[in-house]
């Protein structure tokens, strides 16, 4: 364990607040993040058992935290320790998406990842605007049973920027950012993956990369800078590039009435709250009602691919209720994961609450002048 | 590489009722065909998902065959029909990961059929060969896919 995060763990008071607002420990009584930060500040090893696997890094103790305790930061380096003694995650499908990000580390693959691209979504080779695809086109094949169609973002991120006079540019050698990889404590192929998109950065010198999954932008623009390098430019969610754009975009009135989920990738891991709710505002007589836990206080998708359990949708069964009891006839959501997640959740034995679940991006672009 | 040299690595996943059944069939029958591949007996080609095959190419298997009983055999009754849906999702991520179609099969081959298993194999052994090194390989090496333990859990 490294002595930073144990300096950090040996300022917590005990006071619980963490074990209180984690959604995983209301249901799910193995996690507690704050036994887990106490046995670390005692020396204890924590790294062990289902504890550590099904904590969702969603970051809801680091916001309620009163000593700044970095809890969250401190999952991927205990699971690093713990695969590298031979522990081995239960991940969920046995692993099927981290085995795509795998080979896609190992060397150059020949994938066929923009078949979806139409004539009517412009882009550019040679523009300066990068968009990131992320994981989507594969999500997309192997959640087929979902019907989740994550891509709709990735078309409703296109047909913005054409808005904005933009046609950007979509690599085809682009590879698996490698948040998953890193947050289930796989550095080797997070690195390796990491140094073949900062290669195609480099390449390609764009002076702004544009994501539609807030875990490519977290990646991209803050992680591999800490443990890598920069890409060299501003690495932006879409949220971000409509509110600061939103003189050169006009919506057509809908009257619909909406209600967002803040993705914990955006809101508490990026800080970005404020963005998501003024690119929906835009669309004139949208009429946006909070769920009673928004912002900081937002519970996550319960989706990883480490675990699913009875937790997972207990949490997604009542984040469902929470949105439809606003009233709202259409949950947005701005990550493909929360909306994975929870079409699957709903997709199950027929008792979720079936309330609509759009992406930000794919509901903005249906809604452009 | 020159194509001639080319040992291919090929994985075969066969269901224990039918078409593990077949393999041995051909072999008590003495039916020559190629020794190039490398069986593993599931209990259903049902039980085969996507996980088993991509892990094979990320460890740097050349061909996937999966052979499971006839349509309306099944020993589980629908195991093979789960089999193809499986089957389909793998290969649409494969092709999406640039790996030519003919690298992975889907087959039917009953107890009785040694026959079948040995010109199954033969002709996938020589598509193979034909193809070359996938091209998902890596670095990994005839060691490292001999050897390597295979880093997989069931979970719910």
């Amino acid at each position: 364990m490294a002595n930073t995060e144990l300096k950090g763990a040996m300022r917590c008071l005990d006071c619980g607040k963490c074990t209180s607002a984690c959604p995983v420990a209301r249901f799910n009584l193995v996690l507690s993040p704050r036994r887990l930060i106490r046995q670390l500040g005692c020396g204890v090893d924590a790294g062990c058992g289902d504890a550590l696997w099904s904590c969702l890094t969603c970051g809801r103790c680091d916001a309620v935290c009163p000593q700044e305790v970095p809890i969250t930061a401190a999952m991927p380096l205990l699971r690093a320790d713990v695969r590298a003694e031979g522990g081995k995650p239960p991940f969920t499908r046995c692993g099927a998406m981290e085995s795509v990000a795998t080979i896609q580390s190992q060397g150059p693959v020949p994938q066929n990842r923009l078949e979806w691209l139409t004539d009517d979504l412009r882009t550019d080779p040679e523009s300066k605007t990068l968009l990131f695809i992320g994981c989507t086109p594969y999500f997309d094949k192997f959640f087929v049973e979902h019907d989740v169609d994550t891509l709709a973002a990735v078309k409703g991120a296109i047909r913005i920027l054409n808005a904005m006079g933009i046609e950007p540019a979509v690599l085809a050698d682009e590879r698996c950012c490698g948040h998953d990889a890193l947050w289930s404590g796989d550095e080797k192929t997070f690195s390796d993956l990491a140094h073949l998109n900062l290669e195609m950065f480099a390449k390609a010198a764009p002076d702004l990369i544009v994501t539609v999954c807030p875990e490519c932008s977290l990646t991209l623009g803050r992680t591999y800078p800490e443990r890598f390098e920069a890409p060299g430019c501003p690495v932006k969610h879409i949220t971000e590039v409509v509110s600061e754009h939103y003189e050169e975009l006009e919506f057509t009135a809908r009257e619909l009435t909406v209600t967002f989920q803040d993705p914990c990738r955006l809101g508490r891991h990026q800080d970005l709250y404020v963005e998501p709710r003024e690119g929906l505002e835009m669309i004139p007589d949208l009429e946006l009602r909070e769920m009673p836990r928004n912002r900081a206080a937002a519970v996550c998708c319960a989706g990883s691919w480490l675990t699913c359990n009875q937790a997972s949708k207990k949490i997604q069964s009542d984040r469902l209720a929470e949105a439809e009891a606003t009233g709202a006839e259409l949950m947005v959501t701005a990550c493909p994961k929360c909306l994975i997640h929870f079409r699957c959740s709903q997709s199950g034995v027929g008792e979720e609450p079936g309330i609509e679940i759009r992406d930000f991006a794919d509901l903005l672009a249906e809604s452009l002048q | 590489m020159n194509n001639s040299d080319f040992e291919p690595r090929i994985v075969v996943f066969a269901c224990n009722w039918c078409s593990y059944a077949g393999a041995d069939t051909a072999g008590v029958s003495r039916l020559q065909h190629s020794p190039k591949f490398r069986v593993i007996r599931t209990m259903c080609s049902g039980r085969v998902n996507s996980v088993h095959i991509l892990k094979a190419f990320e460890m740097g298997a050349d061909g996937v065959l999966v052979s499971g009983c006839h349509i309306g055999d099944c020993h589980y009754m629908f195991g093979n029909h789960w089999a193809i849906k499986q089957f389909d999702v793998t290969r649409d991520l494969l092709n999406m990961l640039g790996l030519e179609e003919a690298r992975t099969r889907l087959e039917w081959v009953s107890a009785a059929e040694g026959p079948k298993w040995a010109s199954l194999i033969d002709e996938f052994v020589t598509t193979i060969q034909q193809l070359g090194p996938s091209p998902l390989r890596g670095e990994s090496t005839e060691e490292s896919f001999g050897d390597r333990e295979i880093d997989m859990e069931v979970n719910g």
